[in-house]
């Protein structure tokens, strides 16, 4: 028998004794004070029916034989009354348990809701992007047709028209295909290897340089930065970084891109940084927000969802990105994947 | 349900912790004449238990009526606390849960409740309280 249950039991047992002897609902008022302090000093039932037998053994060894039956029925209404509130607080948690339970079911039914609607929402805009691309491919491919074919034989006026479709024409075609990575960021089926994010930089840089030769860039590359995780994604990721740090360097001579990476208690954290126009510290909240744009798009062309992308490629490779900058001094977009790791 | 065949059969003060046995002795035998169950009669001198503290403590004197009831297929037992305490605010937020039990989940006014067929509640602040409580026989007669 433990201490709390031994300092229980005189006051238990002085009271049952007496209850006994003259059933007295005073007893039973006590029996049931008992029951609730015990209940509220964290005892519990087996406890109770412990304290219940030890006063038993001293009590019935003196009771008259011929009176022993009436005994332990009376010392049970005792017994029940010291138990009482036990009963009370069982219903308690029992009503409690079936509310959680109704609670978490209700949950569980939201959440799946709305991962199906999530889910039709990314194949609708998926299928939709994808349904726009090919018409407006043959638009663009046709304007290309007739401006090199036939572009001799139009008159100023109808090629200056002829161009700007075929800009409008672009611009839209690179939308459509930013939407689709997003779309596509967030359902491809993740297919895990070893990827080399510094080679991958390389090939982006050059690209980007060859597109616009004419301008002064400089790269600064950390070498060997090999992470576990999806090739395609992680593509699309420093594309929309670099692309980012290459757009927004636009305005300036000296422009640099870096990227690196540094061990810290995140585990290891990439960047890429860039020294062009920055952002408004007191607008990053919207960085990531879809469709949502920091410049205008008379300083900087942009469709607003490349970091959108950029974020949740991130998330799917279960780390996370973030970004510091101030405006005009350049911005640094920090990532983690991990999984991935230092080579 | 009609009232048909209650009739008042005590009116018992509560002035301090002694006051409360003598009730639960009245509920006690008019529940065996109204051929409640040991279970039955022991859940409700349970909630009378709490109710009668809940009186102490926080209106500091009331009473409780006892009334012998009847539907026509069954038989029970009523029983009302009135006090003249400062009453309840929010009746809903006390019938909550571990609102203002000290011992633990499920005490109080909403274990009280969940201790008898029929509860209710009526209160409003300067204006009392008044709880009642019926307790019916699973046999029928």
């Amino acid at each position: 028998m433990n201490e709390r249950l031994a300092a229980l039991l005189d006051g238990y047992l002085e009271g049952l004794k007496s209850y006994v002897a003259g059933a007295d609902e005073f007893e039973l008022g006590r029996a049931y004070s008992m029951g609730r302090a015990a209940l509220a000093d964290g005892m519990g039932l087996l406890e109770m029916s412990e304290l219940h037998h030890e006063a038993l053994q001293v009590l019935l060894p003196r009771v008259d034989a011929a009176d022993r039956e009436r005994a332990v029925r009376a010392a049970t209404v005792f017994f029940n009354e010291l138990l009482s509130p036990f009963e009370m607080s069982l219903r308690g948690y029992r009503m409690a348990n079936h509310e959680l339970q109704r609670l978490n079911d209700d949950l569980q039914r939201q959440k799946r809701d709305l991962e199906g609607a999530n889910r039709e929402l990314e194949t609708f805009s998926y299928s939709a992007s994808h349904d726009l691309r090919s018409p407006l491919s043959g638009v663009k491919g046709l304007c290309d047709l007739l401006l090199q074919q036939r572009g001799a034989t139009l008159d100023p006026t109808a090629r200056r028209y002829l161009l700007l479709i075929l800009e409008s024409t672009t611009k839209m075609l690179q939308l459509i295909d930013d939407l689709l990575d997003l779309a596509r960021a967030g359902r491809a089926e993740m297919q895990v290897s070893e990827v080399d994010l510094s080679a991958m930089t390389r090939d982006i840089c050059d690209r980007l340089h060859n597109v616009e030769p004419s301008r002064d860039v400089h790269f600064v590359i950390e070498p060997g930065a090999r992470v576990q995780g999806d090739p395609r994604l992680l593509g699309v990721l420093l594309e929309n970084l670099l692309r980012n740090a290459w757009k927004f360097t636009a305005k300036r001579s000296g422009a640099l891109v870096e990227f690196g990476w540094r061990a810290d208690d995140r585990g290891t954290v990439f960047h890429v940084r860039d020294n062009g126009a920055g952002f408004d510290e007191d607008q990053k909240s919207r960085l990531f927000r879809a469709f949502s744009r920091l410049h205008s798009n008379v300083d900087f062309e942009g469709t607003g969802i490349g970091l959108t992308t950029a974020q949740r490629v991130v998330s799917r490779h279960g780390g996370e990105i973030w970004a510091k900058g101030a405006t005009g001094l350049g911005a640094t977009f920090y990532f983690t994947l991990p999984g991935g790791g230092r080579p | 349900m009609t009232r048909e065949g209650a009739f008042a059969d005590a009116v018992v003060l509560l002035r301090d912790e002694s006051d409360v046995p003598v009730l639960r002795d009245r509920v006690r035998r008019l529940g065996r004449e109204q051929g409640l169950s040991r279970v039955e009669v022991e859940s409700l001198a349970t909630a009378v238990s709490e109710i009668a503290r809940n009186v102490l403590d926080h209106a500091g004197e009331g009473f409780a009526t006892l009334d012998a009831v009847a539907d026509g297929v069954r038989s029970g037992v009523q029983v009302t606390f009135r006090d003249a305490g400062q009453g309840i605010a929010n009746v809903e937020l006390a019938l909550q849960d571990g609102y203002s039990s000290r011992g633990g989940l499920g005490l109080g006014l909403a274990g009280a409740s969940r201790m008898v067929d029929e509860f209710s509640i009526e209160s409003a602040p300067g204006s009392g309280t008044l709880v009642t409580l019926r307790q019916w026989s699973r046999q029928t007669r």
